[in-house]
C-alpha cells in the first residue's frame, strides 16, 4: 500500500507541475485567487463518511467572492491509479463564508479520493490539493444469541456483532427482516 | 435487537439483514428451543402414600432458562374441594445439571389429599401438569403381641405392634414409646429395646429382662404419626407366678416312706421354659454327722393334675430329714423350701395318715401323799385325723379311777403349709385360739386370743415374723389388745442379729404396755466352738437390771449354768441360781437347781431330777425330788414311768438361731405320740432352717 501511494504521489506532483506553468499564466492574468482558510476534509484524512460533506471555509477577506473561475473536482482514484471524477455539487453559502462540495452519491467505501480546487488557494498560499480515504464497510459478524440446547430462547435478543461502529446514516439505511415460520405454509414477520 | 413480538417455541426463525454498509449481506437462521415436557414426577413415599417429609421432585425434558425459571407458576394446595382449600407454601430449588425442579412444602398433613398444578409459558398449554396426591394416612396399630388387654402374657413373650402401615424411619425417631409397668407409680418405666423391623410394618419391644410375673403392664405408643383421636395405649397383665398349694408329704411332715415320690400341687403349670429353669435342691440331712447330703432324682409334671412329681433316685435313707427346695422367677417369692420332712424309722410305722386313734402314754407319778401328782396316773393322747390334717394332744389325769382332762389341744391344718388353727383348752375351763400361718415352712404369724372360763375375753396376740434372706428371723412384731372391740396396740417388738454363721448374737426386746415402750432387754451372746458360753441381758425401763449366765462345758456337754444379777451397790455380779448336770454314757442323767435369791452367798441345791435309761439310751422313767426344810431332806416330789414309750433326749449346747432350738425329744412311741405343739411347731420351723452355714453345733 505504501510503494503504491508513493508511486501515485510522484504522478501526481510531476502533473501538478506541468500545468502549474500554465494556471499561473492564466490566474495572474485575469482573476486573484479565491482565498481558503480551511477544509473540512483534511490531506490524507482516513475514515472519511461515505455521506462526507467537503466545507472549503472562505476568508473574509475575499470580497466579493467570485468562484466561478474557481474549478473543483473530485476524483476516485482506481486501483490501476486511474482517476474517475466523481459528480459534486458546489454551492457558495455566503453566510457561512464557505463553499459545499457534496458529493452527488455515497462515496464508495474504503476508497481514496482526492480533492483538486483550481482557482482558489489556502490563505497560506499553499494549493488545495486534499487526498482522503473513505471508512471501510462494516463486517458483520455471527449473530450473538441465547440459546439452550442449541436453540434459540424464545426471550433471547439476536445480536450481531460489527467490525465498527455505524454512523446514523448507516444505521438509518440498515434493512433488517426477522421471519418466523411456524409450520410449512405459515411465517410471520416478527418486528424487531 | 430484540423482537418485539414473542418467538413461538419450536419454530423455525430467519434473520435477514441487508444494508451497503456491509461486506455482506447474510440471512441467519434459528431454531427457537421446543417446549418443556414434564418427564417425571416423584415423590417419597412410604408404602404406596406420600411421607410428610416429602419433597417433589419434577424432572424436566430440557434445563429451563433463568427467564423461564421466572415465568413458573406453581401452586400447592391442600383439601379436597376446591373452595375449602388451604394453600401450601414450599420451597423451590432448580438443579440445571439435571434439569429437576425440587418443591419442598413447609408442611404437609397426614392423610390429606393435595393438588399441585405447575404453570408456565414455557410449557405446552395442553399439556400443562395438573397431578393429586395422598398423603400418608395416621398409623393405627393393627393388631397387637401380647393382644391388647391379654392376661396370662408370658414374662418373656415377644412384644410387637403390627402397624397399619409402613412407618418411616424419620417416624420412628420421633416415636415416643415406653413400656410401663402399671402397678408402680415410680420407676415405673421398663427399659426395653425398640426396634423398626425390616419390613418397617411393625415394632418390636425388647424388654432389658424378662418382665415380672403377676404384674400389669401397658406400652405407651405417642407420635405425630398416630392418629390423634386414638388412644395407643396396650394393656395386658403377665402371667401370674406359680403358687405351691400343697405338697406331699407336706411339709414338717414326718414318718415318710423311704420310697415316696413327692408331688407338689400348683396353681398353674409351668412352662416349658419355666420348667427348664427350675432350680430344685434335694437333700438329706442326716441328724448326727456330716451335712446335707445331695439326692438325685427325676423330675416329672404332670399337667393334668397341675403337679411337679420328684421322684427319688433312691430310695430314702430312714428317719433322716430331707429337704426340697425349688426356686424359680416363676414361683411366687422365687420359691424357697417347699417340703421338709422326715422318713420313717427303720422299724417301720403306720403311714401318719391313716393312724386314726394313738394310744395311751400312761405316765405313773408316785409322790408323797401331799404332793399334787400323788399316785396319780397322766395319760397323754394323740389323735391324728385323716391325711395328718387334724392333731390333737389330751392330758389326762386320773385320781382314784376318775380321769379328769387337764387340758387339750388340737392344731387343724385347715391349709397344709399355710395354715393351722389352734385350740387350746384346760381344765379350769379357759382355753386359747388361734392361727399359725406358714409361707414355704416358715412361720410369718400367730395370733391367738386368750380365754377364760366364762369366755370372757382376756387378752389377743397378733404376732408378725419377718425374714432376712430366707431363713432368719430377724424380727418379730406383736401387737395386743383385751378385748375384740380395743384398737390393737403395739405389744412388743423383737428384733435379733446374727453372725456370718448364722449364731444368733444379740437380741432387743421391748415390751409395750398401752402401746407405751416401758422395757427394752437387749441380750448378747457369745459363743466358743459353737457351744453358747455366755449371756448378758440389760434391761431398761422398768427393771433396770443386768443378768448374766455363764454355761460351761466338758467334751461339748454342758455341765453347768450360772445366772448372776448385776449390783449396782456393790458393783458386782452376784449369783442368783445355777444349774448343774451330770451325765452317764452321754445320757444327762441328774439336773441340780439351786435358787440363791439375790443376797445368798451361800447357793446351795434346791431341787433335782434323776432320769433312768435302758441298755438302748432310752429314758425309761425320772423321779424329782426338792428340799424340804422342815424334814431336813430331799423329798421325792414325782416319779414319771416312761416304761411304755421310753423317750431319747439330746441336748443342744449352742442357742443358735432361737432358743427354741434348745434340746429334743425322740420317744419311741412318737408315730404316736408326733403331734405338735406350739412349741413343737416352732420347734420345728427352726428345724426347716438348718442345716446352719458354717456348721454349727448339732441342731435338732
Amino acid at each position: 500500500m505504501f510503494s503504491r501511494l508513493f508511486c501515485f504521489s510522484i504522478l501526481c506532483l510531476s502533473l501538478f507541475a506541468c500545468s502549474d506553468t500554465l494556471d499561473d499564466k492564466e490566474i495572474t492574468l485575469h482573476m486573484p485567487e479565491v482565498l481558503i482558510t480551511d477544509v473540512s476534509v483534511k490531506h490524507e484524512a482516513d475514515n472519511i463518511a461515505i455521506d462526507t460533506l467537503i466545507n472549503l471555509s472562505l476568508n473574509e477577506q475575499n470580497e466579493p467572492i467570485d468562484i466561478s473561475y474557481a474549478t473543483i473536482t473530485l476524483n476516485k482514484i482506481e486501483e490501476a491509479n486511474n482517476a474517475t471524477a466523481v459528480d459534486i455539487n458546489i454551492k457558495l453559502d455566503n453566510e457561512e463564508h464557505r463553499i459545499n462540495v457534496q458529493p452527488i452519491e455515497y462515496l464508495a467505501y474504503d476508497s481514496w479520493y482526492e480533492l483538486n480546487v483550481s482557482g482558489m488557494r489556502f490563505d497560506t498560499g499553499e494549493a488545495i490539493h486534499i487526498r482522503f480515504h473513505t471508512i471501510e464497510a462494516v463486517e458483520l459478524g455471527a449473530p450473538l444469541i441465547t440459546t439452550l440446547d442449541n436453540n434459540l430462547l424464545v426471550d433471547s435478543e439476536i445480536l450481531i456483532p460489527l467490525s465498527r461502529a455505524l454512523s446514523p446514516l448507516e444505521l438509518a439505511q440498515l434493512q433488517i427482516q426477522l421471519q418466523q415460520r411456524l409450520d410449512d405454509q405459515t411465517a410471520v414477520i416478527i418486528k424487531v | 435487537m430484540a423482537p418485539q413480538d414473542t418467538l413461538s417455541y419450536g419454530t423455525n426463525l430467519n434473520l435477514s439483514i441487508n444494508s451497503i454498509t456491509f461486506t455482506s449481506n447474510p440471512d441467519f437462521n434459528f431454531n427457537t428451543i421446543n417446549y418443556v415436557a414434564i418427564n417425571n414426577i416423584e415423590f417419597n413415599y412410604v408404602g404406596d402414600q406420600v411421607s410428610l417429609d416429602s419433597g417433589i421432585l419434577i424432572s424436566l425434558s430440557r434445563a429451563l432458562s433463568q427467564a423461564e425459571l421466572g415465568s413458573l407458576n406453581i401452586m400447592l394446595e391442600q383439601g379436597n374441594d376446591e373452595n375449602n382449600s388451604t394453600i401450601i407454601q414450599f420451597t423451590q430449588t432448580y438443579d440445571e445439571d439435571t434439569q429437576q425442579l425440587r418443591l419442598q412444602p413447609e408442611s404437609l398433613n397426614f392423610q390429606q389429599h393435595y393438588h399441585l398444578s405447575v404453570n408456565s409459558p414455557a410449557f405446552d398449554p395442553e399439556t400443562t401438569l395438573q397431578t393429586e396426591f395422598q398423603t400418608l394416612d395416621f398409623i393405627n396399630i393393627a393388631s397387637t403381641t401380647p393382644a391388647i388387654n391379654s392376661e396370662n402374657v408370658a414374662v418373656d413373650s415377644n412384644l410387637s405392634i403390627e402397624l397399619s402401615r409402613t412407618m418411616s424411619q424419620a417416624e420412628f425417631s420421633h416415636l415416643n414409646l415406653h413400656l410401663i409397668e402399671t402397678d408402680i407409680i415410680r420407676d415405673s418405666k421398663i427399659e426395653s429395646v425398640v426396634r423398626l423391623n425390616q419390613e418397617q410394618h411393625q415394632l418390636v419391644i425388647e424388654p432389658n429382662s424378662n418382665l415380672s410375673y403377676g404384674k400389669n403392664y401397658q406400652i405407651q405408643l405417642s407420635s405425630d404419626a398416630m392418629n390423634p383421636t386414638t388412644n395407643h395405649s396396650i394393656n395386658f397383665s403377665t402371667i401370674a407366678p406359680v403358687e405351691i398349694l400343697n405338697t406331699d408329704p407336706i411339709s414338717l411332715n414326718r414318718f415318710v416312706e423311704t420310697n415316696k415320690a413327692i408331688t407338689i400341687s400348683l396353681s398353674r403349670n409351668f412352662t416349658d421354659t419355666e420348667l427348664s429353669d427350675l432350680q430344685v435342691l434335694f437333700e438329706g440331712i442326716p441328724g448326727d454327722s456330716g451335712g446335707p447330703q445331695t439326692l438325685g432324682f427325676t423330675l416329672e409334671q404332670n399337667i393334668e393334675q397341675q403337679q411337679l412329681v420328684i421322684k427319688p433316685n433312691n430310695e430314702f435313707d430312714y428317719q433322716t430329714w430331707h429337704r426340697l427346695a425349688i426356686a424359680s422367677e416363676a414361683l411366687l417369692n422365687n420359691g424357697e423350701s417347699v417340703a421338709h420332712f422326715q422318713t420313717t424309722p427303720a422299724g417301720g410305722v403306720l403311714p401318719i395318715d391313716q393312724l386314726e386313734m394313738v394310744k395311751v402314754i400312761d405316765v405313773v407319778h408316785t409322790s408323797p401323799p401331799e404332793a399334787y401328782y400323788t399316785n396319780k396316773h397322766q395319760h397323754f393322747l394323740g389323735h391324728h385325723s385323716t391325711n395328718g390334717q387334724l392333731s390333737t394332744a389330751e392330758v389326762l389325769f386320773e385320781t382314784n379311777g376318775i380321769w379328769e382332762l387337764e387340758y387339750k389341744q388340737s392344731f387343724n391344718r385347715v391349709i397344709p403349709g399355710e395354715k393351722t388353727e389352734i385350740e387350746a383348752v384346760e381344765a379350769n375351763g379357759s382355753s386359747t385360739i388361734g392361727n399359725i400361718f406358714y409361707h414355704l415352712g416358715q412361720i410369718t404369724r400367730i395370733n391367738f386370743a386368750y380365754s377364760d372360763a366364762t369366755s370372757n375375753w382376756h387378752f389377743e396376740y397378733d404376732c408378725q415374723f419377718t425374714y432376712e434372706l430366707d431363713i432368719l428371723l430377724n424380727e418379730l412384731i406383736c401387737l395386743s389388745r383385751t378385748l375384740p372391740t380395743d384398737p390393737w396396740v403395739l405389744d412388743s417388738f423383737v428384733s435379733y442379729t446374727y453372725d456370718s454363721d448364722g449364731f444368733m448374737i444379740s437380741s432387743q426386746r421391748e415390751h409395750y404396755n398401752n402401746g407405751m415402750l416401758d422395757e427394752t432387754i437387749v441380750e448378747t451372746r457369745s459363743y466358743n466352738n459353737g457351744n453358747l458360753i455366755s449371756t448378758i441381758e440389760a434391761s431398761t425401763g422398768i427393771s433396770n437390771q443386768q443378768y448374766k449366765t455363764d454355761y460351761t462345758y466338758i467334751d461339748g456337754l454342758r455341765m453347768n449354768e450360772m445366772r448372776y444379777v448385776f449390783n449396782e451397790t456393790t458393783i458386782n455380779w452376784e449369783l442368783i441360781d445355777k444349774v448343774l448336770y451330770t451325765y452317764l454314757n452321754g445320757n444327762r442323767i441328774k439336773e441340780e437347781l439351786a435358787c440363791c435369791g439375790f443376797t445368798s452367798l451361800n447357793c446351795e441345791i434346791n431341787y433335782y431330777e434323776e432320769y433312768f435309761f435302758d441298755a438302748q439310751n432310752y429314758m425309761t422313767h425320772s423321779m424329782y425330788y426338792s428340799f424340804d426344810t422342815t424334814q431336813g431332806s430331799f423329798q421325792r416330789q414325782r416319779e414319771s414311768n416312761f416304761s411304755d414309750c421310753p423317750m431319747k433326749k439330746t441336748y443342744d449346747n449352742a442357742k443358735s438361731r432361737h432358743e427354741l432350738g434348745s434340746f429334743k425329744m425322740i420317744s419311741l412311741c412318737e408315730e404316736n405320740y408326733g403331734l405338735p405343739s406350739l412349741f413343737d411347731q416352732m420347734l420345728l420351723v427352726v428345724k426347716v432352717m438348718s442345716p446352719m452355714a458354717g456348721g454349727g453345733p448339732t441342731q435338732a
